[in-house]
């Protein structure tokens, strides 16, 4: 088993922050360099003496003041222009990854955001013509929204203080209900967040196993071997800065809530069982999280720890997508040991952090006038090899996999002008799509270790 | 990846007036001198053990049509020529997690890549010295089937399963 240094890494790449169901990203531009990295000190600083501090991968209630669980945690990322701006010498920019660099904004044609999905219609701060006008992106989670407030305060206090930066957004989301039965339900009636990849060396989700082999830690941190053979991303220089960090597709997408709905009814005999039985196809989950695979005929509940208990080939086989269709979005973004083009589907995993933003959709007030969506962070050790390859070849073409053709993911995929989903039936599923979901933007960020935040602190 | 690749890409994406889903690999590298006959012994080695590394490495892959090797220009250089879905450089990763062992020893025996560089560890070098060496083709490139991917022939071989 692989031995990471929990202290020296990130939480939110390694943990799920389960209790913290409220999220707030501050987006920051710099202003003042000596007066932000003085701020970046102190939340690199385990002290709660000088404020808010960055939350690792370790044992929280290890961390002062000692054996109490925290209210809340902060994480904090930066993009290129922000190393730039926090004085990083050019050799060392230059060793960053070429996509890393580029952006999102300049990758976006790779990603699928193209036509509606176009950078230039995302919101203000992170539009083409404000490139790299975002540098930091503080990440604040808490228990409640009293408790986001608070933190907010300190925080935007302490970031602020001295003109070091200034905030040209903030992002919030957060659990739709805040009941037990209905967490991780998102916009499209879903439960989400079911599946995450198991890392070796990292503190393990005992609640969804899957029968998928622990990923090496290195598929998700630089410095540490990667499951490609022989193969370690290289680590930005130098090595305190790169080592132990990650990287992160901050994503903005909105859901027509509606669209999608009234899509489920005109699209199927509009029977509540034929709408739930498109919507489970569509996703290849039923709402209620169960997967089709496991069972094709009805969403009744199974045992929590049976949720993520298949990989499509040993466990609960089906090469051909006859129980869950090949099509759909699960199969899509995380093919397991189903059959696909390079040789498998499980080597290009995402760590998922996501919150959904908006209120919860009523039939009843369809047109309430709320911007409905998810934010959340995409979390690789490479944005090439898993968060674009996953966005290009496997949510928006088909070419991977047997008899999807070009079509798309039929939940996630940029269906402007028009897609198609098929899925074998009796008789055979074959309905018309258009998109369901919008980028209203997107961010590639580095998530440093506290070495490495020492060190942007100390430049 | 470079503008222009990527652009390329979105080209790609974009249909183009086409669905064409393949691409042509025409990979020419020069041989060390005197290394020709060491080559075609390690090529026709390949072909004769009980499982020929190449072809496992390409049923695994599944994006490969058609595979073959051909010493050119009285043997002077090493061809390697295929037909394969989608983006080289988008699969390059799992290209080499298959066959970077068996380029290794092909490579041994060119005289531009340094014998010191394991294809698996040196992949962004490796990526770049195909590019290099890719001839692609002149003109335009024939395809009976032009929109169908490997993933779909597959399916129709008599008894074929997955």
């Amino acid at each position: 088993m692989a031995v990471l240094d929990l202290d020296d890494i990130q939480g939110v790449i390694l943990r799920g922050y389960r209790p913290m169901q409220r999220v707030r990203h501050l987006l920051l531009q710099i202003d003042r360099r000596a007066a932000f990295q003085a701020a970046l000190r102190d939340l690199s600083t385990e002290d709660p003496a000088s404020g808010p501090y960055v939350t690792v991968a370790a044992d929280w209630t290890d961390k002062p003041p000692v054996g109490v669980q925290p209210e809340d945690c902060v994480n904090i990322a930066m993009t290129y222009s922000g190393l730039r701006a926090l004085g990083l010498p050019d050799d060392s920019l230059a060793s960053f990854p070429d996509e890393f660099r580029e952006g999102a904004v300049t990758r976006a044609g790779v990603v699928g955001d193209t036509n509606a999905n176009d950078p230039q219609h995302w919101i203000e701060p992170l539009r083409p013509d404000n490139h790299g006008g975002v540098h930091v992106v503080l990440s604040l989670f808490a228990r409640t929204s009293a408790g986001l407030e608070e933190l907010t305060s300190e925080v935007r206090a302490r970031v602020t203080r001295d003109g070091g930066a200034r905030e040209l957004v903030h992002l919030d989301a957060g659990a739709l209900y805040d009941d037990e039965a209905r967490a991780g339900y998102v916009h499209f009636g879903y439960r989400d967040g079911l599946s995450q990849p198991a890392i070796d060396g990292a503190p393990q989700n005992e609640r969804l196993p899957d029968p998928l082999d622990p990923v090496p830690p290195g598929d998700f941190l630089l410095g540490h071997p990667s499951r490609r053979p022989n193969y370690s991303y290289p680590v930005p220089a130098p090595d305190e800065l790169g080592r132990n960090g990650s990287f992160a597709a901050l994503r903005i997408v909105e859901q027509d809530v509606r669209g999608f709905e009234d899509f489920l009814t005109s699209a199927s005999d509009g029977s509540h069982e034929g709408r739930e039985l498109l919507a489970a196809q569509l996703c290849g989950r039923w709402r209620n999280g169960v997967p089709l695979v496991v069972s094709p005929d009805s969403d009744a509940p199974i045992p929590t720890a049976e949720l993520n208990m298949f990989d499509y080939a040993t466990v609960h086989p089906d090469p051909d997508g006859a129980r869950c269709p090949l099509g759909s979005h699960i199969r899509r973004a995380n093919p397991r040991r189903g059959p696909a083009a390079g040789g498998g589907g499980d080597k290009r995993r995402l760590i998922r952090r996501g919150l959904p933003y908006g209120p919860p959709y009523d039939p009843a007030r369809p047109d309430d006038g709320h911007a409905r969506g998810l934010v959340g962070m995409f979390i690789c050790v490479s944005l090439r090899d898993q968060f674009e390859f996953v966005m290009s070849e496997w949510i928006n073409d088909g070419v991977f996999a047997r008899g999807l053709g070009r079509t798309k993911d039929p939940l996630t995929g940029n269906h402007d002008p028009g897609g198609e989903f098929r899925a074998p039936g009796t008789p055979p599923v074959h309905v018309t799509l258009s998109s369901f979901v919008t980028t209203r933007g997107g961010m590639y960020c580095f998530l440093p270790s506290m070495t490495g935040l020492r060190y942007l602190a100390a430049l | 990846m470079s503008m222009q690749s990527m652009q390329a890409e979105q080209s790609r994406r974009s249909g183009n007036g086409t669905d064409q889903v393949q691409s042509p690999l025409t990979l020419v590298m020069p041989i060390k001198d005197g290394g020709a006959q060491g080559l075609r012994a390690l090529i026709e080695g390949l072909g004769k053990a009980p499982v020929n590394p190449v072809d496992a490495a390409l049923d695994e892959l599944r994006s490969v049509h058609f595979a073959r090797f051909a010493l050119l220009e009285n043997d002077t250089r090493l061809a390697v020529i295929t037909s394969y879905d989608g983006n080289f450089r988008t699969y390059i990763m799992d290209f080499v997690d298959l066959l970077g062992p068996v380029f290794d020893q092909l490579l041994a025996f060119v005289d531009d890549w340094p014998a010191e560089h394991p294809v698996q560890t040196y992949r962004d070098e490796f990526l770049a010295y195909v590019e290099a060496h890719d001839l692609r083709c002149v003109g335009s490139f024939y395809s009976a089937y032009p929109e169908v991917p490997v993933n779909d022939i597959i399916p129709l071989r008599p008894g074929a399963e997955g």
